[in-house]
């Protein structure tokens, strides 16, 4: 078991390394130079003199070839240090870390959300298959996954808030601020998992051990509860992983549309500001909470399906 | 022996195309997305003809209205028809979402078809840079490389392929690597076959099955993330009608005037949809291991 996790961390290194890698590159090659741009910002708009932007670009480091700067970037981030944004000349880590609980709870209750819908609905319609229930919601299912989750944002807010005037319009604070963003997350969530749910139930269902229980006359909702429902889970649990990133993804538009002062959205403002060590930091954070959620899945896994945890070799 | 080859091969081939297109008619849903897809796509060609203004037109005096007989879906923030616009947007979330998944497509087929067929050290970093693309929610990557080249509907759609190739390129490696053993690859080999006449002549034609399925879904995938990139910002920039754009423009004005929320959004998801529809139709048909049972009994 040990052994099976030291692996597994040690093949997260070169996937941090490579991402940040590649976001590195991206920066330092495109077009446009920050340096002009933050004193654009200074100066109100007007074009900055030539030297001004010299010498800012040595004192932020960017004449120096692009893989030092990654290797010195590199070697901070080992001590803890993430560098000063360029725009606030705070210490993105510092940013980050007080953003983190805004986008922590909305992924954690999107995905409970997400769960909540899914389960149940992907049950009943793999129990009631091709049932007037079962064409519904998996058309409501290939819906919620065609539906732009920026528009149901709107649509939300537009009906719950404007209208209704039930929820705050955006915003962070209470519970209340939460519920409109999560309810978008979690319910375009909710129609992957949905289909997953029930694909994985109708196999399970098909099959002879299900019979058996059958047989032996257990009523039909202990066979499905007590018998199919855990191993019908297992797809879905390592579905949760993945799950999270995608929180994350759509936390860059939900935060961004209901004024969240999350990470996403401060992913999205420094993208816009060019502010290359707080774009740097969210990729980095992001990778690691995607990395370090799928990996925690992946032990989990191993524990629920024995199969795997005996084919693996971690006993 | 070359003749008999290609002679069975279009036989066969025919054959294939036949059957997909009667399993076509069979499954209904896919049916209704490649109906949806084709009246979009004539609503696209004759613009024009269907709208009776100017998308660019705009009037201050008639800003913000609602439907009206004059004006089918109302007018935005600068009096433009919100009809001509949405119509027009048909032309760029089409070619941009058909433009990015081809483009996207492309790419990972060239490298998955050098990855699988030469191997060696070419093999081993395309797949490494694949493993970490891979292992890494792609908005965020996509985010950051569309934003850092800049505002622009192009710039979007080099990063949906500078992230999207390679899931194309892994599938189209595993293919490469089973039809390269096949017999009929070895004997054409033995004939003196080049390797690009090889490579184009029998593996490609055999791997592009799986992989047209992969395009057609990530097509709605594709217009979904133009759509929602250029919703914050990124992508097209006024005054294109552009239905993300539109949409983020409209914002401000949700309380007065909600049709600029509504209807660009409702465009984005039946375009979304119908290829979601086709997308899933398609699979069901092409690859029957892959067969998600969904819809069987449609």
């Amino acid at each position: 078991m040990l052994r099976y996790l030291l692996r597994r961390i040690l093949m997260l290194v070169p996937i941090l390394l490579g991402v940040t890698l590649i976001t590195f590159s991206t920066m330092h090659l495109a077009p446009g130079d920050p340096a002009e741009l933050i004193l654009r910002g200074r100066l109100g708009g007007a074009d900055p003199p030539r030297q001004a932007v010299e010498e800012l670009r040595e004192e932020m480091g960017l004449n120096i070839p692009f893989y030092v700067q990654y290797g010195k970037w590199l070697k901070k981030v080992i001590q803890g240090d993430l560098g000063n944004s360029f725009r606030t000349g705070r210490p993105v880590l510092t940013e980050l870390l007080s953003r983190f609980p805004a986008t922590l709870e909305l992924a954690l209750l999107s995905t409970l959300i997400s769960l909540g819908i899914a389960v149940p609905v992907g049950i009943i319609s793999a129990v009631k298959r091709n049932s007037f229930l079962d064409i519904f919601s998996m058309i409501g299912a290939l819906l919620g996954v065609s539906m732009p989750n920026f528009w149901l944002a709107l649509l939300l807010m537009m009906f719950f808030s404007l209208k209704l005037g039930l929820l705050p319009v955006a915003g962070y604070g209470g519970f209340r601020y939460l519920v409109l963003p999560a309810v978008t997350l979690g319910t375009g969530m909710a129609a992957m998992v949905a289909r997953l749910m029930r694909s994985s139930m109708l196999e399970i269902i098909s099959q002879d051990y299900i019979l058996t229980a059958k047989a032996k006359g257990l009523p039909y909702y202990r066979v499905i509860t007590g018998h199919a429902l855990k191993n019908a889970l297992i797809p879905v649990v390592t579905y949760v992983g993945l799950q999270l990133g995608w929180a994350l993804e759509g936390a860059v538009i939900v935060e961004s549309i209901f004024a969240r002062p999350g990470i996403g959205r401060y992913l999205h403002e420094s993208v816009f500001a060019r502010d290359f060590p707080a774009i740097q930091g969210c990729v980095l954070f992001f990778a690691l909470v995607f990395v370090f959620s799928n990996l925690i899945v992946d032990i989990s896994y191993a524990y629920l399906n024995p199969r795997i945890r005996y084919e693996k070799g971690m006993e | 022996m070359r003749g008999v080859l290609t002679g069975d091969r279009y036989v066969w081939q025919k054959k294939r195309l036949n059957r997909t297109f009667s399993a076509l008619k069979e499954n209904k849903l896919a049916a209704v997305g490649l109906i949806i897809i084709s009246v979009l796509v004539l609503m696209a060609v004759f613009a024009p003809l269907i709208t009776l203004r100017d998308p660019y037109e705009q009037n201050l005096e008639i800003r913000l209205t609602g439907s009206n007989e004059k004006y089918l879906m109302g007018t935005d923030q600068f009096g433009r028809c919100l009809f001509s616009r949405l119509i027009y947007g048909i032309r760029i979330s089409l070619t941009t979402g058909v433009i990015s998944a081809v483009l996207t497509m492309g790419i990972g087929v060239f490298t998955g078809l050098l990855a699988g067929y030469f191997g060696g050290i070419m093999d081993e970093l395309i797949m490494r840079i694949t493993d970490i693309v891979l292992s890494f929610p792609s908005i965020v990557l996509t985010l950051v490389i569309a934003g850092v080249l800049g505002p622009d509907l192009k710039n979007i759609i080099i990063a949906l392929a500078a992230v999207g190739w390679t899931k194309y390129a892994r599938v189209v490696r595993g293919s490469v690597l089973s039809i390269k053993e096949q017999e009929y690859v070895e004997s054409a080999k033995a004939l003196g076959a080049s390797d690009i006449y090889l490579l184009c002549r029998h593996i490609l034609p055999n791997c592009m099955g799986p992989v047209i399925v992969i395009m057609t879904l990530s097509i709605g995938g594709a217009i979904l993330s133009i759509a929602g990139l250029s919703f914050l910002g990124l992508g097209a920039q006024p005054p294109t009608p552009e239905w993300g754009m539109m949409l983020n423009q409209g914002v401000p004005f949700m309380r007065r005037a909600p049709h600029l929320t509504i209807f660009p959004g409702l465009a984005i998801m039946i375009t979304v949809l119908a290829f979601n529809f086709l997308g899933d139709g398609l699979r069901d048909i092409m690859d029957p291991r892959l067969k998600s049972k969904l819809f069987q009994k449609f």
